[in-house]
């Protein structure tokens, strides 16, 4: 057994014996219940977030640590007879159920509560419910691994591995994208450090299983032959009204703050184009973003799962959600000859933090040092708190994907890494034109929509059906009064949205970016 | 090695009866047991105790009635008193305390707020209830004969039958009623149950992301929100945002429960259908199914082949009760 393998059960342990003994001692103390704030209570000790859940929830979780841990200890010993092994059995088959129906009750408060007021217990159940079933999972599987105590008994099959590991790759995944993988002594560090234990394990098992493997190879991204991305655009929209461009070596940190610090008009700071921006990343030189090859080395062989949104634009009424394996969304919607067609299904990894899932992939960006200006105050208050730091999302496409007009209440650089985007931006004045939606039928703020389609007035795009034509006519002669600046974002290129500003993004080609929200 | 052992708090504090006469009625169960909450038998040593998928006689008494299940545990009113089974978990201690026959007037969601209807004299006693922040007391208008809640939100029945719903916007389905009208935090009647053809409702019902009431003549109105009712497995119901009659095979029906994912209708004539999720044998078809899309008859043999009949249902958030009687002889 390989050091990783040894590892991960030490961790798989430690979590169990962890969970137990906090839940016990949660169970033993005299603290009530606190499940009406979102806001962790200051007396609530470390670890003991999931107090709030009620005791029936803890204890029900304290259990399942108590059987993990049990198996954990004892395995490796031979039972002894067939009759305690099938005991064994059926008490890991009733634990994967209550740990199934755990995460069921915690999934189910997710949608019962606005996401803003879920308290934070309920993540932290769902991840350490989570992490208790990665670790009976991964139980099991080590046990069907050793040589079969009955003879005769079938080894497990290549197929039945890979699905085992697809399995438990779904459960730390969607503890961090459901969860937020919350929880301040396991959390995000343990998932973090059990993917990185559970990748090297499965490599060296595979690396000594297949003798035709070279073990020194270089990446297959090195290789030019390695294909990148395609640079295809199938429709490349005019720029009409420029933004200002300057190579961020001519941009020090003082004369962006002195730009922050003009205002050109009532709307504050203008919008700029820094270039040569990602000169010195990783994702631009040595670790190429540009290639699928090297992000599939980076996301456990693409088997790692990521939040999709399918569809032409959120405001779409066939807009929805998918989570896949990046392997999936990369063949399904960035590489497959028919995605760059204009009228095939968007896959769009939009607004995501990315980065913080995959730790490897976040080494391969800089945080530019213009981020830590202090940009201009809000001309309205109580929207977007504060940041410590900035918010750093992911979008990664295929051309086409489009990012209808809004606004956001933080100041933004968008930074191309991997194709080019066009952006079109309105400053805050010409909000009235452009028409924002209001609360949606299901209460969902979208006043920070517009219900303008720039591509559909501008007849990029074709409309979906005949509307009140005399309506809508009266709408497009409003909105193309509205004064814009616009661009074509190549890789590279950062542009800073000042907070406030609307903006309209199009992919042209494959694209993938990075931003940063700060304030 | 030190083995934790869990006590299952709250297991039968009735004493148990001796006598071997036969009993009038019988509680059936099925489902999730995770707390022991099915298990009426004292018998609390099993540590994990598991769910059964198979309606199976759980309790025998004279007087079976207000079966009201909780999470973790189960409340019933028999000949001897309330009894209660499963894990009560000291935050739910002051409630338990009050019996079973207090329950219509009290409502949690899953949102966690908390309903009371203060109008109620043993909840005008439970002070504790009220400190939260979360607590609403309802108080127009009272009187009120059943208060019941889904996950987002809540539904009250008055005497003379009219219902009341309120709650989260975002799922606005759930409220059965046009929301630009009334806002959908504020209690308001939901008018198209009002003057049915079959008389006013008597009798509503709640769970996940369903409601349903009940008319004096035996006619089942459903509605919520259809898209969270199709993920949970209620995708067979067809929920539309406003009450619509359903209907199981020409049936007149007598009671109705709705569970997290899960409906189970009484007709008149004595069967029980069971629609939704199966995940934790709450349906009681069998392991074997996930789920049932369609109405299904359930068949109890034990309760079909012995002049049995089923007088109530009920269902908890992952399981399900059957109210037995034996048939006065001919």
């Amino acid at each position: 057994m390989s050091t990783a393998h040894d590892k991960l059960r030490e961790a798989c342990l430690s979590a169990a014996t962890e969970i137990l003994t906090e839940c016990t001692e949660i169970l033993a103390s005299d603290q009530t219940i606190q499940n009406d704030s979102a806001q962790p209570k200051l007396d609530r000790k470390e670890g003991h977030e999931v107090a709030d859940c009620g005791d029936a929830l803890v204890q029900l979780l304290a259990r399942q640590a108590s059987v993990v841990r049990d198996i954990f200890s004892h395995d490796g010993k031979h039972p002894d007879s067939s009759a305690d092994d099938k005991k064994q059995a059926a008490r890991l088959h009733l634990a994967r159920k209550r740990l199934d129906d755990l995460l069921a009750t915690a999934y189910a408060r997710f949608y019962a509560y606005l996401y803003s007021a879920l308290p934070l217990c309920w993540r932290v159940l769902y991840t350490d419910a989570s992490i208790l079933k990665f670790s009976l999972l991964f139980l099991s599987q080590q046990q069907s691994q050793s040589p079969p105590l009955l003879p005769g008994a079938p080894a497990p099959s290549e197929e039945d591995k890979n699905q085992a590991l697809d399995e438990m790759i779904k459960t730390l995944d969607m503890a961090i994208i459901l969860a937020g993988a919350a929880g301040t002594i396991r959390g995000r560090a343990w998932i973090d450090a059990a993917f990185d234990l559970l990748e090297e394990a499965s490599q060296s098992q595979s690396s000594s299983s297949s003798s035709t493997r070279h073990s020194t190879t270089t990446p297959p991204w090195e290789s030019s032959s390695s294909p990148s991305f395609s640079p295809h655009e199938p429709f490349t929209p005019p720029v009409t009204h420029p933004i200002r461009r300057i190579p961020s070596s001519c941009l020090s940190l003082s004369a962006f703050q002195s730009h922050l610090d003009t205002p050109s008009g009532p709307s504050g700071p203008e919008p700029l184009i820094i270039t040569n921006l990602t000169s010195t990343w990783p994702a631009a030189t040595t670790n190429p973003w540009h290639k699928p090859s090297y992000l599939l080395s980076r996301t456990f062989s693409g088997r790692r799962l990521v939040p999709i949104e399918i569809g032409r634009s959120y405001t779409d009424a066939n807009w929805t959600q998918r989570i896949l394996p990046f392997h999936t969304f990369l063949s399904q919607y960035i590489t497959s000859s028919s995605s760059s067609s204009s009228s095939s299904e968007k896959g769009y990894l939009a607004q995501y933090s990315l980065l913080a899932q995959l730790p490897q992939l976040r080494k391969d960006i800089l945080i530019p040092d213009y981020v830590y200006t202090t940009p201009p105050p809000k001309m309205e208050e109580g929207e977007g708190m504060e940041l410590d730091e900035p918010i750093i999302n992911a979008w990664f496409g295929p051309a086409g994907t489009i990012t209808p007009l809004h606004t956001d209440v933080w100041h933004n650089i968008l930074v191309m890494v991997v194709g080019r985007k066009y952006v079109r931006l309105y400053a805050p004045g010409e909000t009235e034109r452009l028409k924002p939606m209001g609360r949606t039928e299901g209460g969902v703020e979208m006043g920070n929509t517009s219900s303008v389609d720039v591509g559909r007035v501008e007849g990029w795009d074709c409309k979906e059906e005949e509307e009140g034509e005399g309506e809508e006519k009266g709408e497009e002669d409003d909105i193309k009064q509205a004064e814009f600046v616009d661009c074509i974002l190549e890789d590279g290129d950062g542009l800073y949205i000042p907070a406030g500003w609307w903006h309209y993004v199009r992919g042209l080609s494959v694209s993938f970016g990075v931003s940063f929200w700060w304030n | 090695m030190t083995r934790v052992v869990y006590t299952l708090r709250g297991i039968d504090d009735s004493s148990s009866a001796n006598t071997q006469r036969p009993r009038n009625m019988e509680l059936y169960a099925t489902g999730l047991n995770a707390w022991g909450q099915l298990s009426f038998d004292g018998n609390g040593t099993d540590q994990d105790p598991d769910d059964t998928s198979l309606f199976t006689c759980v309790l025998r008494d004279d007087d079976i009635s207000g079966v009201t299940p909780f999470q973790s545990f189960t409340l019933v009113h028999t000949s001897s008193g309330t009894r209660k089974t499963g894990f009560i978990p000291r935050e739910e201690a002051a409630l338990s305390a009050l019996g079973s026959t207090a329950f219509p007037h009290l409502a949690r969601a899953a949102n966690g707020i908390l309903v009371v209807d203060d109008t109620h004299p043993a909840l005008q006693a439970v002070s504790n209830l009220r400190s939260t922040k979360l607590t609403q007391l309802f108080r127009t208008p009272p009187p009120i004969r059943q208060l019941v809640a889904y996950d987002t939100g809540f539904a009250a029945l008055s005497p003379s039958g009219n219902v009341w719903t309120w709650g989260d916007e975002r799922y606005g389905g759930c409220l059965g009623r046009d929301l630009s009208q009334s806002r959908a935090e504020t209690p308001s009647i939901v008018t198209d149950l009002l003057y049915l053809p079959t008389g006013p409702i008597t009798k509503i019902a709640a769970g996940g992301y369903v409601l349903a009431a009940l008319t004096a003549g035996h006619d089942l109105y459903v509605w919520g929100h259809a898209g969270r009712a199709t993920v949970a497995g209620l995708g067979g119901l067809e929920l539309g945002d406003v009450p619509e009659p359903v209907v199981i095979e020409d049936h007149d029906i007598a009671d109705i429960a709705v569970g997290e994912a899960h409906v189970i209708a009484l007709t008149t004539t004595g069967e029980v259908f069971v629609i939704g999720s199966n995940s934790n044998g709450q349906l009681g078809l069998g392991a074997e199914v996930s789920s049932a899309d369609s109405w299904t008859k359930v068949s109890v043999d034990a309760v079909d082949s012995h002049n049995k009949e089923v007088v109530a249902v009920t269902a908890g958030p992952r399981n399900s009760f059957l109210v037995v009687r034996n048939k006065p002889d001919c």
